[in-house]
């Protein structure tokens, strides 16, 4: 017979140490999932106990109260309201700071409520206990009703007498109405029969809950629904009211007990953190230390993954040639050497800069800057219709803003979430790069300015400066445009500065560049075999032509090798599917000052914005040698036959760079959108005001300059 | 004009830098209730610390706690 597998829920308030004591209970066991019916990645991992008790521990996003504001928050009610949903915990393990451990007790006393076998777990002793901070467990233990358990996840203490108070909880049956439970009063009576009558609940706190979030609970039928809302119309109430009076109730109930509680209290108000931080949040060195630090992080993401690039470069371009001679020539050696092969190298090849960038937010996330850096920027964000927690975003965007969209999840108000899902594309990502490399040089020639500064380099601070501008100018139109009567506000914890856990950052990064893999590459992968298919077949009696035309263009000039092969492939392209789609779109693209091939470039690049590179490498025949000088130099040969001059003059040039710094040139970005928004209209807007942005910009560059 | 001021009630945003007072009320329900549940109840000894670069939000001291939080917010906070 086999044994059911416990859930166990990790609950508590952001910051309470809860993510580290994860890490220690499950280590590399985690792995990410969904919840049912939302898009918040649901954390968990298992853990077996010496019992022989397979356990799954779920890590929910941190709260302060069953009256919850984020997307994020949300679930944890959601899951909890909801005896039926398949996360609902057999046993919670509640995990509070060993400071301030009065700000716990808010949503311990209501989870109490819930008569869920529940353990109190206080975190971070070591520090605890270096503050001198000391608490009668006792005392607290029986005003719960609860056991309370003292550990420290950094240094490793008690985590197994934690784990053998979890085999008493999932082996503990029942729990009793909680001797502290707060009366109902009259009105919330009321609201609990109501719901009660809808949909009977055997606990009347979940019926309270219930009532109060009727409207967002995912699990309520619309039917459930709108009898709730009907009936409760007829009460007069505030949901807000009852909110506040609850809380104050509970507040005033558990002070004492607290306050008895502490045998030694933290006296030290003036830390060295907060020295720290009037250095590190200063009105002029706040924001000057924010840019070094960004800086050093950008600088960093570029020199540190050029060297893993080029193996993974190398190791893709090995696979391709070793696919191509060992496997007979047919259409599905084709595919998997053109085709699948460089889709899943165009996926690995961001794997470096963003492990990079991912590795040095979560060391500053997990030392407590990022949320310095929140309270630095939000009045700024504020004014551009932002939140102060987008600036995490935006940051993210600058190497992919796949990862970028989905940690847009902790902003509360709908609002400044979207505005920043919208925007964050903009921001100059790494796939952009190989383009700006290949065009800079067409646009500004290499010269040495003032001295000391390299002028294609200054023009590549340039476009990443536009972009931001770009993104921020965009949010400010988006700010007056989108509607909302939800109350924006900011309430986030500045944490004591600490030294970073390797393992906390190594999990971090492995489950974010996880969720990039998975989220951006199979599009990407998919969109290449698309592509591939497009490039390599074509109306079979004009390819046939095209190849015809070609080998006699080579005879007559005695072209041979790989030049020979170059040449056919870049006729072959010319009649293919995605030639006529080049030329197709020829029209409309004129006035930017392209030309069907930059068509062919433009269109492949909805893959992946590099892989413009690759294309014109094929189109210029130069497919043979990936180098970028070499494609560079085809450029620069390329005659306008309309003008006489050259085809990528300053003019284009210009326009084509403008263009792949504003247009929406990523399928992925735009499935994670719709993913994160729910809905296919906010993808349809960003696709749309980000070209209609690329297309004015190009048009007017071009127009100007030519 | 100096009587009146007296009975005007100031709220956290009015206080001096590094000035520690205690909360009294609110003045706006929707936002009290968020704010509660981190603690900023009547009665809580609390500390304007400073305010943010670009103004706009506002870092507090809550017992051992630091927040930060919006203007919005620490206008809506009143002290004594």
């Amino acid at each position: 017979m086999g044994r059911k597998i416990q859930k166990i829920a990790l609950i508590g308030n952001p910051n309470s140490g809860k993510s580290s004591l994860f890490n220690v209970l499950t280590g590399l066991s985690q792995k990410i999932s969904n919840y049912p019916g939302v898009t918040v990645d649901k954390k968990s991992g298992k853990l077996k106990l010496s019992s022989g008790d397979h356990v799954e521990i779920i890590d929910f996003p941190g709260i302060y109260s069953l009256y919850p504001n984020s997307s994020d928050e949300k679930i944890v009610v959601e899951t909890l309201t909801d005896p039926d949903n398949e996360n609902y915990p057999d046993a919670i393990l509640y995990v509070a700071g060993a400071l301030e451990l009065e700000k716990h007790f808010l949503l311990a006393t209501q989870l109490k409520e819930l008569q869920i076998p529940m353990l109190f777990c206080i975190t971070m002793s070591d520090i605890g206990d270096r503050k001198g901070v000391k608490y009668n467990t006792d005392l607290l233990s029986q005003y719960l009703d609860l056991p309370v358990i003292e550990i420290s996840a950094m240094e490793k203490t008690n985590i197994d007498a934690l784990k053998y108070r979890l085999i008493e909880l999932i082996h503990s049956s029942g729990v009793k109405k909680w001797q502290g439970s707060q009366i109902l009063t009259s009105t919330e009576q009321q609201l609990v029969d109501t719901v009660n009558a809808v949909m009977p609940q055997s606990n009347d706190f979940r019926s309270l809950l219930i009532a109060h979030h009727h409207q967002w609970l995912n699990h309520l039928s619309s039917d459930q629904r709108s009898k709730i809302s009907d009936s409760l119309d007829s009460i007069p109430y505030s949901s807000t009211r009852l909110q506040i009076e609850e809380t104050l109730l509970r507040y005033n109930h558990f002070d004492p007990l607290i306050r008895k509680s502490i045998i030694k209290s933290n006296s030290d108000k003036t830390s060295w953190s907060a020295r720290i931080d009037s250095l590190i949040t200063h009105r002029i060195g706040g924001p000057l230390i924010f840019f070094l630090i960004m800086f050093f992080v950008f600088q960093a993401i570029y020199a540190w993954a050029e060297t893993p690039m080029t193996w993974i470069e190398e190791i893709f371009s090995f696979l391709s040639t070793s696919a191509r001679s060992s496997l007979p020539e047919s259409w599905f050696t084709n595919l998997i050497v053109d085709g699948v092969v460089p889709g899943l190298g165009g996926v690995l090849i961001f794997i470096p800069q963003i492990t990079i960038l991912f590795l040095l937010l979560s060391i500053l996330e997990e030392a407590g800057y990022m949320s310095r850096a929140v309270f630095m920027f939000d009045g700024m964000m504020q004014r551009v219709g932002l939140n102060g927690r987008s600036i995490v975003a935006l940051i993210s965007s600058g190497a992919c803003a796949i990862p970028a969209i989905m940690s847009t999840r902790t902003i509360s108000n709908w609002k400044e979430r979207l505005i920043t899902i919208l925007v964050a594309p903009l921001i100059s990502c790494s796939a952009r790069l190989p383009v700006y490399a290949v065009l800079i040089g067409f646009v500004v020639p290499s010269k040495t300015v003032w001295g000391i500064f390299n002028s294609q380099g200054l023009a590549f601070m340039g476009i990443y400066l536009l972009g931001i501008a770009a993104a921020l100018i965009s949010a400010w139109v988006f700010k007056y445009i989108i509607k909302s009567d939800e109350r924006s506000f900011l309430m986030i914890e500045l944490p004591q500065y600490k030294r970073p856990l390797l393992s906390n950052v190594l999990l971090t990064v492995k489950e974010k560049v996880t969720s990039f893999i998975y989220g951006a590459g199979k599009i990407i992968l998919l969109i290449s075999i698309i592509l591939w298919f497009l490039a390599s077949y074509g109306p079979p009696q004009a390819i046939q032509e095209a190849k015809n035309e070609a080998m006699s263009i080579a005879d007559q000039q005695g072209i041979e090798g790989d030049e020979r092969e170059d040449l056919l492939a870049a006729y072959h392209l010319e009649a293919s599917y995605a030639g006529h789609l080049g030329k197709f779109i020829e029209p409309v693209i004129r006035p930017l000052g392209y030309d069907w091939k930059i068509g062919i470039a433009l269109i492949t690049s909805f893959a992946a914005r590099e892989v413009f590179v690759g294309t014109m490498a094929t189109i210029y025949s130069v497919g043979s040698t990936d180098d970028e000088l070499t494609i560079r130099q085809k450029m620069a040969a390329e005659i306008n036959p309309l003008t006489g001059k050259p085809r990528y003059d300053m003019a284009t040039s210009l326009s084509l760079l403008l263009f792949y710094v504003f247009a929406m040139q990523c399928m992925s970005t735009l499935a994670v959108t719709k993913r994160e928004t729910k809905s296919w209209k906010w993808p349809f807007v960003q696709f749309s005001f980000m070209s209609v942005l690329a297309y004015l910009s190009s048009l007017l560059a071009y127009q100007l300059l030519s | 004009m100096e009587r009146n001021e007296i009975y005007v009630d100031r709220n956290l945003w009015d206080l001096q830098k590094g000035e520690e007072s205690t909360v009294k009320n609110f003045n706006d329900s929707a936002l009290a209730c968020k704010l509660l549940t981190i603690g900023i109840v009547p009665k809580a000894r609390i500390a304007m610390i400073r305010k943010s670069p670009f103004g706009g939000a506002v870092c507090i001291r809550l017992g051992g706690t630091y927040i930060a939080i919006r203007k919005s917010e620490a206008l809506c906070i009143l002290v004594d």
